[in-house]
């Protein structure tokens, strides 16, 4: 079953007035995957995931859930999407039990087996202990639990989270992520998020949006790679000219950093073992030798910053 | 079915607020006290009997009559959260992203605020009804006043809830309803009396609600009447899922 493609989507666009939110967005996402969608704020995250639940129709493009295209057959679509919208679509007067009731009802889950969908979601969210309570009196992370049973009550194929932690306490920040780990292991997932983090510790594959177009998209091993970067970054008492650096092996250029410390970009064949004893047998008085690696959030500014300066620059 | 769900849903919201409580005990004490005044004019001067039409005709066709007027203001209080409340909670997206059709959601939305009206309907028949103790009631009268009652309520909650979907304020859904309402209920008669050409006054005096409610009170029964309010609801009901299909083409 695996590499089934579930979820479809091709050269989607969507307007808003003279405002293009989206333009010529591409994404597959196969069975059994964890799919991150990342992007500052207003870059279009939840433009997209709207229009791939059928809440808002694309200016033109294609979604196809499970080869159902959501604007033809929508009732065919839709049965196999669960959605988790940023703000938790809750009636907050009824009891926990009673809205996931009547979501199971709307999701033509048949009447005997709706308790034992209830039972699971409940379980699988946590949410044991406080069934029979008003939605209205629970804390935020209980009630963001409540939306995510929402939309697996009906065990749909795919599962859309959108920004699924925000506003939530550490704590229950890693609650719902290891509950999204969780769900990757029997539905296909999109995670929509603005944290970095959240990106590294669930997803499998990384898609990365910004001004309503796609910056990047890679598996997270494939992203790992990208970050690392050859550079280290030393700390000398006594340092010598910048030619004595680059007539090591291996230093390609250096960088003078304004608190007096060195960056020095190097090549493979650069080991730095030898800067250290190159560094004692001539007295530079090495104080720090810290090997420099790109963290997610560089690449992240560096994607979405580069993208302003080329938009502007075109302007 | 779904329909159902939606519906039953709708209904527990009302009674879940304090908001149909208060209307159903206010419409008690309201025809209670019509009826208790209506009886004693008629006990005292029974030459009242406006054309003949017999204590059902006086009093109870009245209370009916009177009740559907009250429903211009609570049909719009009772409808303007349907989709309205939706739309600002974001819990309408529960049922956009749904398997189920803008058609099944729209028709949920009023059996629901049909059902109010059938439940609300009860008051006033068994007050009424009292009256079995002291004399006879014309029971077609009773029967064509209870219809007519139904259909004017069901037509004003249909407009209300078409007006819910405009908007996401919920006091804007409401002003609206009213309005629309009371332009179809009245105003379209008065408009339809200044104009002179025939064919826009005929066309305008169809639209009035209260022209084809009147017969029912009266004992009629008429199928123009009955194709009216068929009429009226279907188109309402039209609006409200084209105005919520092209909800998501906007904003």
């Amino acid at each position: 079953m695996s590499g089934e493609t579930l979820i479809q989507v091709e050269h989607l666009y969507r307007d808003y007035g003279n405002l293009h939110a989206l333009a010529d967005i591409n994404l597959t996402l196969n069975r059994g995957e964890v799919l991150g969608f990342l992007g500052p704020n207003g870059a279009g995250k939840s433009t997209t995931m709207q229009i791939i639940s059928g809440n808002l129709a694309p200016t033109s493009g294609s979604v196809r859930i499970n080869g159902f295209d959501i604007l033809d057959e929508p009732r065919q679509a839709k049965a196999a999407l669960g959605f988790l919208p940023e703000q938790p679509p809750l009636y907050l007067e009824l009891t926990v039990i009673e809205y996931l009731a009547y979501c199971a009802k709307l999701n033509h889950i048949p009447g005997k087996n709706i308790t034992q969908a209830i039972n699971k979601a409940c379980e699988r969210c946590g949410l044991g202990d406080v069934q029979k309570r008003l939605i209205a009196n629970l804390s935020k992370g209980y009630q963001q639990r409540v939306g995510i049973a929402q939309a697996i009550i009906h065990a749909p194929d795919v599962v859309i989270l959108d920004e699924p932690t925000v506003g939530l306490d550490p704590i229950q920040i890693r609650e719902i992520r290891q509950l999204i780990r969780e769900l990757g292991n029997d539905h296909s997932v999109i995670l929509s998020t603005h944290i970095l983090p959240e990106v590294q510790s669930t997803c499998d594959r990384v898609i990365i949006i910004n001004q309503g177009k796609i910056a990047l998209e890679d598996s997270l091993a494939g992203l790992d790679s990208r970050l690392k970067k050859n550079i280290i970054t030393v700390s000398l008492a006594n340092p010598p000219t910048i030619d004595a650096f680059t007539s090591l092996t291996g230093i390609n250029s250096v960088e003078q950093l304004d608190d007096g410390r060195y960056q020095l970009h190097y090549s493979d064949d650069f080991n730095p073992a030898d800067f250290a004893s190159s560094a004692v047998n001539n007295h530079w008085q090495l104080n720090e030798l810290t090997p420099q690696t790109g963290s997610l959030e560089q690449m992240f500014i560096d994607i979405t910053c580069s993208d302003n300066n080329t938009q502007q620059a075109s302007v | 079915m779904i329909i159902f769900s939606i519906a039953q849903r709708e209904l527990r919201n009302m009674f879940n607020s304090l908001l149909a409580w208060i209307i159903l005990s206010g419409i008690s004490l309201i025809v209670f006290l019509i009826l208790v005044t209506l009886v004693k004019s008629y006990v005292e001067n029974p030459s009242n009997n406006l054309g003949g039409i017999g204590v059902t005709g006086t009093i109870a066709s009245s209370i009916f009559y009177f009740c559907s007027y009250l429903f211009i203001l609570i049909a719009p209080m009772l409808s303007m959260r349907s989709f309205s409340g939706e739309f600002k909670n974001k819990t309408s997206q529960l049922l956009f992203s749904a398997p189920i059709s803008m058609t099944e959601i729209v028709l949920g939305k009023c059996l629901g605020l049909y059902l109010f009206s059938l439940i609300t309907a009860i008051i006033p028949l068994l007050i009424t009804l009292s009256l079995v103790f002291g004399t006879d009631l014309d029971a077609g009268l009773y029967f064509s006043s209870l219809l007519g009652f139904l259909l004017v309520t069901f037509t004003f909650m249909t407009i209300g809830i078409f007006a819910s979907s405009l908007t996401d304020h919920i006091g804007l859904a409401a002003f609206s309803s009213i309005g629309i309402i009371l332009f179809l209920f009245w105003l379209v008669e008065l408009v339809a009396s200044l104009i002179k050409i025939d064919v826009l006054q005929n066309a305008l005096q169809y639209l009035s609600i209260s022209k084809h409610a009147a017969a029912f009170y009266n004992g009629q029964i008429n199928s123009s009447d009955l194709v009216f309010f068929v009429l009226i609801i279907t188109t309402f009901i039209v609006l409200t899922i084209r105005k919520l299909d092209s909800y998501r083409m906007q904003h």
